[in-house]
Formats: structure tokens, C-alpha cells, sequence
């Protein structure tokens, strides 16, 4: 195991929206399925706190950036399936394009060499 | 949304909505048990795998909080256009259904499409005539007014026509107004062509007593009636069509009768128009004269009783106090004019006068076989709906799995029952809209065809009544069948359902319910079949019974000597014997003869004075002038004496022939032979006459009327004054060797070789005119008997339907018996057998059903049993025999089951 960035709680709920959004842009899934692509992807490094993945579902399919609908899993049990749509194809867009100025710029802040003016 | 509206939504979503905790409860358990599945595969223990699940999913109560407050929130925003996004997603869905099974869903709604069109065709007239008002405005206050005598020995529904100059007097009190119309056919010529026109003389009032007016022209005015004013005629919406091509200039123009004489033409009726109505007893005219009150009609005060009366009720004035108001004037009316309602009072009592409803008389004695009909059609219905219950129950278990997984998706049983109602309505409404289109023929081929042109005298359009019936009918076999599929089975079948496997039990209550599908089937349509060969036996007996003539093989015409040319009174018999003389020259002709009245075609109603005490009540009898020869012609056999001969002339002593009913009744002891007889009241002027003759009973308007007295005058021996009219045209009978039809043009010819001038109207085989009177009879029993087939090709397809689709169940069973050895003729009686036991049960139902049902068709049989035996056995063997034959080709696919097949396709 790397190093586990341990995640609170208090992971900004728009990186975990964006994160179930990209996750879903591969095509439909459960709460479960996207739990477990994180880990694979990510190696287990990124520690979401599983449960806070269903209040994210619900809120993004509130907001018309997902659908549901109830199937069968592989198994036959009922299982709820949810599927990115072309609103929410749209936000994932704009909310990458915005995660990666902040990262550029948080990047840019940390690895900057430049004193500034009031470092002794 | 106030908060009442928002629990109220609550309870409906609650209902067949989905149900948020319990789905977010499924989504997290999902997620749950996934995981502990994959730590349990990776090698860890129940139980630490289901702690470090625990660990993984983090504080699950509260994110399980927050989703629940976030799906409790969005129910509440749930809208109207949510619900009816549903609807739609489930008509559509039905739609797919419906559509994957193609032949099942057209199958079923032909049969809905064919119950329901038959029965709102049905219902349509049985509407029209017994529930709607008749198209005239304000018709419930329109009555009729009828005249009696107390000691008059028969029922007449008219009045003397005079006497409704002394009604009037209650205009403008009890009456707002009244009219009076009475029968006059007229002969055209059309294009050179003589042809007979049904028609009616009114009193102009007649227009204002029904509020109608005519279309173009004008309707009759006082002015019409006056003895000097010219000849005018109104006609009808269909003649004008008919004969003279709706031509726009009619009005004003001439149109010409047979006997020469011409009238205008000033008005035309609207297309609805359609009166008298034959419920009282005038047949729909075409063309209508103005009523003139000549000094010939008002002699004929107290003694001619052909027209009948009616009347506008005044606001407010009930049938009881206009009759009250005209008994009055009734209770004067010896008084005013001793001469005749004076002498007809001492003789026959009172006058009475009736006022009834139009409708109740228009409607006569039509009530009775149309509810039968009527009933007899929801036979068929039932049926029907039986056939497509049947159908859905087998879709039903074939989509069991499907019922299954939406239930373990989360599927309320509201839902459920949404869902297959959407699917069920959607079916039937496609299927009631196609019978209602089949009704709009069914019902105008039904007025078409209806004898008498019966119903066309009645409003048959389709109104929210009939559509209120045919919507009811759709809506509650929908909700009857989407409630089956729907409810049943607890929620433990799902798993079961999921395995597909087929538990003992559930066989066995779907066996239970095919076999009710088939019993129930064969009980109704045994019991219309029953209905139906009771009609057709009566109808049988009625056609059999003797007319007391021979028809075969007789042809009758009848033709007029025109007063203008005929005014003496020996020529116009002289020239009628040389007709005749002529007739009997034709080569193939055995006999001939005239009569002023033939038997089937109405008749003339005399008071008479047989020989003896005064009677209590006054005789009436029939009255026809003969010509010799006459009772040879029709082959009338003779009873007793003997019959008008060359010799009975105005010279030799009056001569009467009576039949043998009068006969027996008024000269009960002894022989009738050379007794008096007197045409007329007791106390009237007229000859006494000597009865020479007795005949056997003729049937004289119907073969199922009761005999009646006739007596038979000789022409030769009648006088002038009124009687000529009655004797200057003759119906003629001719009996021939070779067919009627090639003796038509002989017949004109001789007729025209005694004079080219007279007009042969109306050739007709006897046997024909005799046919007509039963024609009512014929056209119910038709009906019946079509909705009797109608029900047995029904029930043989659901027989076939529910075999076939047992059998297909029933595979692995059939394989097996194959499989131990059981022989094609073993499997063959298998199935049939079945359907033979299934339908022997049903038969027993239908019989008990039969028992207390048919007595309601009594009033409408002849001669026959409502009981009867025959008719009873003969459709239960129809009925088992249908079964048989439906259950063959069911037997036969059972044959081709390959058992090892069979046996592993479970």
C-alpha cells in the first residue's frame, strides 16, 4: 500500500461530484461499481469514505446531472443504476476545466521559487 | 402546494410511487453485501470482513440521513406532470406489450370489437325507441286521442273524423292544439310509370301540433281545405330525392296521379321527417294531401272510424284533465247530433274518449323483443369479454417473470396494477372505438331493414347515453382484468416466479380458472341458442299455419276504374267481369276472380245485426265485396250451402256468405243456412240479407291472429252511394299452372285489352303478401338467431383458445404420457374428453339458465313451449358438438409433442 492520502470527511463535496461524474462518463453504473473504479484507478490512494458516495448520487441526480434506474445486478439482486446525461456531460466539462486551473495554480504556488517580497 | 394537497400527494405517490426509504435502504444494502462479498472471496472471515466493510462505508447512518432528506425533499416536488409523465411511460410501455404479441392482441380486440358493436347497435335503437323523447319538440306533451263505445265487441284505436270539429272547442284550454290524419296511399305516374306512394291527409293543424315545417316551400293552411281551392300536396324528404332527383324547382310544380288528375306541389319536409308513425297503425307517408272535412265525411259521423287524432297538450295540463275536458264534450254529443251519436248511444252505450301518450302508442308492442334483443346482445358481450379475459389471464402467466422482476425492482403493486390497467384500456378502447364504428352501420342497417320501416320514425343517432353505456362496459372489463394479473400472488411467487419454476399449486389454480373460462362460455351460449331455436320453432308454426286459402301458386293485382270515366255504376261492374272473363282466358290460368279486400292486406271492419235477441255487446265483423268465383279462385273451402253465383244479381234476394267463427258464435243452434243477417246497427234502414253460404276462417291480417267473424257480400248486389268506392277498384286474384312471374305481362294485357287506359298496379304472388305479415317475427328471430351464431363462434374459439394454450402448458405432462406408451387415440380422448366433461357441465348450467330465462320470450312465441323439449336437447348437442370440434385441432398438437423434448424444456 502507497501512501494513503487519508480523506476526511470534509473532502470538498465538488471534488467528490466531479469524481462520480468522470467516473460515470465511462457509462452506467452503481454506487458500488464507481466505489470500486476509484480504488482500482487510483490504487486505493484515494480513500473515499464510501458511504458519502450515495448523498453525492442523490444530489447530482437532484440536479439533473444524472439519471437513475433500478435493475438487476449480475447476481439478480436489485440493485440502482445511475447514468451521466448530456447536462451532466456538460458540468464534468466545465467543473475539469476548473479543477485543473485550481491544481495549475496550487501547483504553481508550491512549486514556485520566487520569494516574495516579505520572507526573511 | 398548501400542505393539505401535499399529503394527499403523499398518500397516491405512497401508493404507486416508489418508496424512498426502502429503496435507499436496498441501494446502501447493495453496496454492503458487495463488498463483504469480496472480502469473504479474498479470504477473510464473515465477520471481519463485515467490520472492515463497516470501516470502508464510513458513518453510514449519517450519509444514510442525508440521502433520505435529500429523496424525502424531492418527493415533495414531486408535480402533476410527474404523475402524468408516468401514465404516458405506461401506455407506452403497454403499447411495446401489446404489440409483441401481435396475433393475441388482434384476436382480442376483433372479439371486444365485435361484443361491443353489436351491442351498442342494439342499445342504440333500444334507446331511440324506449328512452328518448320523439323528435319533435317538447314531445311529451303530444298525445292521442281515441274514441270507443262501450258495447262495441272490438278494440278501435281512431276516431270518427267529424267528431273532431267538436273537440276543437278545448283549444286554447286543455289542448294547445289538435289534428287529425288518417291513411291515403296514392298512385303516381313517375316518368309514365305507375307507382303506389304511401301517404297521409292531415289537417294543417297537424304541423303546429308537432312544431315541423317544411324544408322548401311551404306546409298546408287553412286555405288547402276549403271544397273550391286547387289540389296541393307537401311530400317527403326521400321521395324528392327518390322520383325526382331532388330537383331544386319542385315547388310549384304539377305532379300527376294515375287517375289523371294533377296536384302542386308546395312544400317539401325536412330529411328526418318521418310520420305517421307506424305504432299508430298509419305507415310513414311520403306524401301528404290536406284533410278536407267534405260533406261526405261529416255524414259519416258515429259510423266510419279510419283517422286517428292527436293533440298538443296546453302548458301544464295533464292527460288526465284534457281527457276529462273532451269527456265532456263526448258526454254532448247525443244531444247534438241525435241522428247519429243519438242512435249509436241507445244502441251502444257511451261514448268514451282515451287520451294517451304518442310515445307509449308509436312504441306498441315493440318493448318486449327489443329489451329481449337486448338482452340476448349482452349474452353476447359476455362472452366476449369472457374470451379476452381469457386471453389476458394466458398473457398474464407467460409474463409472470416479467411481473416478478418489476416487483423485486421495487414495483408497488399499485404500480403494477397502473401498469396493466394502462395496458387493458388501452386494448379495449382501441376495441370499443372500432365496435362503435361497427355500430354506426349495425345501427342504420338495423332501421333499414326493419319491417314497416319501424324504427326510422324514431331519433337513432348515437348520444352521450349510448356512449355513457359503451364507455362503462370498456372501463369495468378493463379494470376486471388488470386487477387479475396485477394482485395475484404474494410476494414470495417472485423468487419462485424468477426460478421459473411452476409449483404444484399454481398449476392448479390456473387449470381451475381456464376451466371456469370454458364451463361459463358454454352456459351463456347455450342458453342464446336456445333463445334462439325457440324463435326460429315459433316462427316455424307461424309459417305453417293454415291461412285458410291457398297461396301458391295465386297472383294478385289490383286496378281502379276512375270515377271521371266510370260513373255507371252497371258499367263499372260489367267491365270488372270482363276482367276477370279476361284473366280466366289467359292460357295457363286455372280460375280467377276480384275481391274488394284480400286477406294479409287490411281489412274493413262493419258493425252487423245477426238474426235473434239483441246482443250485449255489437257485433263487428270484416267486410268484403267478392265477385263470383272468388272462393273458388283462392280454393276458401266450403262448409255449408253454397257459394255467389252469375244468378245473385240486384234482381234475385240479398245474399250473404259468413264464415264459420261468425257462424258459430251468432248462429250457434242449428243451421245458419237461410237465417237473416243485416250489414248495420239493429234499428238502421238497410236490407235484410239471407246468409247462403258458409266458409272455412281465413286469417285476414296476421297468421297468428285469433279468427274473427267475415261476411261476404256480392258485388253484383251492391248499390251506388259510398259502397262504390269500395268496389271500383278490386284486387284480383288469378290462379295459375306456370310460374307468377311470366304471367305478369299477360295479366296487363288482357286487363288493358278491356280498357287501355287502366293502370295494373301492385302484381304480386299471393304467397309473397303472405310472407310480409310476419315479417316482424322473421326480422327478430334473424336477430336473434345471428346473435346465437355470433355467441357459438365465440365460444368455440374460446374453447380453442384455453385447449390449445392448456396443452402447450400441459407439455411435460403430455410428453410423459407419450413417453410411457399412452396411444394417439389415448391422447385424443384425453383432450377431448376434457372438453367434452367441461362442456357437459356447462350444458347443465346453461339448461337451468334456459329454464328460468325463457319464459321472458313467451309473449313472443307462437304455438310453442318456452319449455320445449326438442329445442332444449337439440342446442346442448350443438353445444357439445361445438366442443368437440373445438377441442380437435388442440388434440392434434398434443399428438406432435415429442416426449424427451417435452420432458426437458422445464
Amino acid at each position: 500500500m502507497g501512501d494513503a492520502v487519508s480523506t476526511s470527511l470534509d473532502l470538498l463535496q465538488g471534488t467528490l461530484d466531479l469524481l462520480v461524474l468522470k467516473t460515470l462518463s465511462w457509462g452506467p453504473a452503481h454506487g458500488y461499481d464507481v466505489a470500486r473504479w476509484i480504488q482500482d484507478v487510483t490504487g486505493d490512494v484515494l480513500r473515499v469514505e464510501e458511504g458519502s458516495l450515495y448523498p453525492a448520487l442523490h444530489r447530482l441526480e437532484k440536479r439533473k446531472l444524472l439519471k437513475s434506474s433500478w435493475g438487476l445486478s449480475r447476481n439478480n439482486r436489485r440493485a440502482k443504476y445511475y447514468e451521466i446525461t448530456a447536462k451532466g456531460r456538460e458540468a464534468l466539462a466545465s467543473e475539469a476545466s476548473t479543477w485543473s486551473s485550481f491544481t495549475k495554480a496550487v501547483t504553481t504556488v508550491m512549486t514556485s521559487a520566487d520569494r516574495p517580497g516579505w520572507a526573511k | 402546494m398548501t400542505p393539505r394537497l401535499d399529503s394527499r400527494w403523499r398518500r397516491y405517490l405512497a401508493f404507486f410511487g416508489p418508496r424512498p426509504v426502502r429503496d435507499v435502504d436496498d441501494e446502501l444494502a447493495f453496496h454492503f453485501q458487495a463488498r463483504v462479498d469480496e472480502y469473504i472471496a479474498a479470504g477473510m472471515d464473515a465477520d471481519a470482513a463485515r467490520d472492515a466493510t463497516l470501516e470502508r462505508l464510513g458513518d453510514l447512518s449519517r450519509y444514510r440521513g442525508e440521502t433520505l432528506a435529500i429523496e424525502q425533499q424531492e418527493q415533495r416536488r414531486r408535480t402533476m406532470s410527474d404523475v402524468i409523465h408516468s401514465i404516458i411511460g405506461d401506455i407506452r410501455f403497454g403499447a411495446r406489450q401489446l404489440g409483441r404479441n401481435l396475433p393475441l392482441t388482434i384476436a382480442a380486440l376483433l372479439c371486444f370489437a365485435l361484443g361491443v358493436g353489436a351491442n351498442t347497435s342494439i342499445f342504440s335503437v333500444v334507446n331511440a325507441v324506449l328512452f328518448r323523447p320523439l323528435p319533435f319538440p317538447d314531445s311529451d306533451k303530444l298525445v292521442v286521442v281515441t274514441e270507443g263505445v262501450t258495447k262495441l265487441a272490438a278494440d278501435i284505436s281512431s276516431i270518427s273524423a267529424p267528431d273532431l270539429l267538436d273537440y276543437k272547442e278545448t283549444e286554447g284550454r286543455a289542448f294547445q292544439t289538435l289534428a287529425l290524419v288518417r291513411r291515403r296511399d296514392a298512385t303516381l305516374m313517375i316518368n309514365g310509370e305507375a307507382e303506389v306512394i304511401p301517404g297521409a291527409a292531415l289537417t294543417p293543424s297537424t304541423f303546429k301540433v308537432l312544431r315541423v315545417t317544411s324544408a322548401v316551400g311551404r306546409v298546408f293552411i287553412d286555405a288547402d281545405t276549403a271544397s273550391s281551392a286547387p289540389f296541393v300536396v307537401v311530400i317527403s324528404d326521400g321521395l324528392w330525392r327518390r322520383r325526382y332527383g331532388a330537383d331544386r324547382a319542385m315547388i310549384g310544380k304539377q305532379i300527376t296521379f294515375s287517375t289523371g288528375a294533377t296536384a302542386e306541389v308546395v312544400g317539401i319536409m325536412p330529411a328526418g321527417f318521418a310520420f305517421p308513425l307506424p305504432g299508430l297503425g298509419i305507415p310513414v307517408a311520403d306524401i301528404f294531401f290536406p284533410f278536407r272535412f267534405t260533406p261526405g265525411v261529416l255524414a259519416q259521423r258515429a259510423d266510419n272510424f279510419g283517422a286517428v287524432a292527436l293533440g298538443r297538450l296546453q302548458n301544464g295540463v295533464s292527460m288526465e284533465r284534457a281527457e276529462a275536458a273532451l269527456a265532456e264534450i263526448a258526454r254532448q254529443m247525443p244531444r247534438r247530433y241525435p241522428e247519429s251519436w243519438g242512435k249509436s248511444q241507445s244502441r251502444g252505450g257511451n261514448l268514451l274518449i282515451h287520451v294517451k301518450s304518442m310515445r307509449a302508442t308509436a312504441i306498441g308492442e315493440s318493448r318486449r323483443p327489443l329489451l329481449v334483443l337486448l338482452g340476448a346482445v349482452g349474452f353476447v358481450l359476455l362472452i366476449a369479454c369472457i374470451n379476452v379475459a381469457s386471453l389476458f389471464v394466458a398473457r398474464a402467466s407467460a409474463r409472470k417473470r416479467e411481473i416478478a422482476i418489476r416487483k423485486a425492482l421495487g414495483a408497488t403493486r399499485g404500480r403494477l396494477t397502473q401498469q396493466f390497467l394502462a395496458e387493458a384500456l388501452l386494448l379495449l378502447a382501441a376495441g370499443s372505438a372500432l365496435g362503435l364504428i361497427a355500430a354506426h352501420w349495425g345501427t342504420r342497417a338495423l332501421v333499414a331493414l326493419a319491417p314497416g320501416n319501424f324504427y326510422s320514425s324514431f331519433d337513432v343517432s348515437l348520444d352521450a347515453r349510448v356512449l355513457a353505456f359503451t364507455g362503462g362496459v370498456t372501463i369495468l372489463t378493463a379494470l376486471v382484468f388488470s386487477i387479475l394479473p396485477g394482485l395475484r400472488g404474494r410476494p414470495s411467487d417472485a423468487e419462485q416466479a424468477l426460478r421459473a419454476e411452476r409449483s404444484a399449486t399454481a398449476n392448479r389454480t390456473r387449470q381451475e380458472g381456464r376451466r371456469v373460462l370454458i364451463v361459463s362460455e358454454v352456459a351463456f351460449a347455450l342458453v342464446l341458442t336456445i333463445g334462439a331455436g325457440l324463435m326460429l320453432r315459433s316462427l316455424a308454426r307461424v309459417r305453417a299455419v293454415n291461412p285458410g286459402f291457398e297461396p301458391e301458386n295465386l297472383v294478385t293485382f289490383f286496378t281502379s276504374l276512375p270515377a271521371a270515366a266510370y260513373t255507371d255504376v252497371d258499367r263499372i261492374k260489367l267491365t270488372e267481369q270482363q276482367i276477370v272473363q279476361r284473366l280466366r282466358e289467359i292460357p295457363g290460368v286455372t280460375s280467377a276472380s276480384a275481391a274488394s279486400g284480400l286477406p294479409m292486406q287490411g281489412d274493413w271492419l262493419i258493425v252487423f245485426t245477426p238474426e235473434g235477441p239483441p246482443q250485449s255487446q255489437l257485433p263487428v265483423a270484416t267486410n268484403t265485396l267478392v265477385l263470383p268465383g272468388y272462393f273458388e279462385a283462392m280454393r276458401i273451402p266450403l262448409r255449408a250451402g253454397r257459394l255467389f253465383n252469375d244468378r245473385d244479381t240486384k234482381s234475385s234476394p240479398n245474399a250473404v256468405v259468413i264464415n264459420e267463427t261468425m257462424a258459430r258464435k251468432y248462429y250457434g243452434n242449428g243451421n245458419p243456412i237461410g237465417r237473416q243477417f243485416k250489414w248495420g246497427p239493429r234499428d238502421s234502414p238497410g236490407p235484410l240479407s239471407e246468409i247462403i253460404g258458409v266458409v272455412a276462417d281465413v286469417k285476414h291480417t296476421t297468421l297468428d291472429e285469433e279468427p274473427s267473424n267475415v261476411v261476404y257480400h256480392a258485388v253484383f248486389q251492391q248499390d251506388t252511394g259510398v259502397n262504390v268506392s269500395m268496389y271500383r277498384g278490386l284486387s284480383y286474384v288469378v290462379r295459375t299452372r306456370i310460374a307468377p312471374a311470366s304471367i305478369a305481362a299477360s295479366i296487363r294485357t288482357a286487363v288493358r285489352g278491356v280498357d287501355p287506359k287502366l293502370v295494373v298496379l301492385n302484381i304480386r304472388p299471393m304467397d309473397t303478401i303472405v310472407g310480409q305479415t310476419i315479417e316482424t317475427r322473421r326480422f327478430n328471430t334473424l336477430l336473434l338467431g345471428l346473435f346465437a351464431a355470433l355467441a357459438l363462434s365465440l365460444a368455440a374459439t374460446g374453447v380453442y383458445g384455453v385447449l390449445q394454450y392448456s396443452v402447450i402448458q400441459r407439455k411435460r405432462e403430455m410428453g410423459i404420457r407419450i413417453a410411457i406408451g399412452a396411444t394417439s387415440s389415448n391422447m385424443i380422448g384425453l383432450i377431448v374428453g376434457q372438453a367434452v366433461r367441461l362442456a357437459a357441465l356447462g350444458v347443465v348450467i346453461g339448461l337451468v339458465g334456459a329454464f328460468a330465462l325463457t319464459r321472458v320470450i313467451r309473449a313472443l312465441l307462437f304455438d310453442t313451449d318456452p319449455l320445449d323439449g326438442l329445442t332444449f336437447v337439440a342446442s346442448a348437442a350443438v353445444l357439445v358438438l361445438i366442443a368437440v370440434l373445438s377441442s380437435y385441432l388442440p388434440a392434434r398438437r398434443a399428438l406432435r409433442i415429442d416426449p424427451i423434448i417435452a420432458m426437458r424444456a422445464e
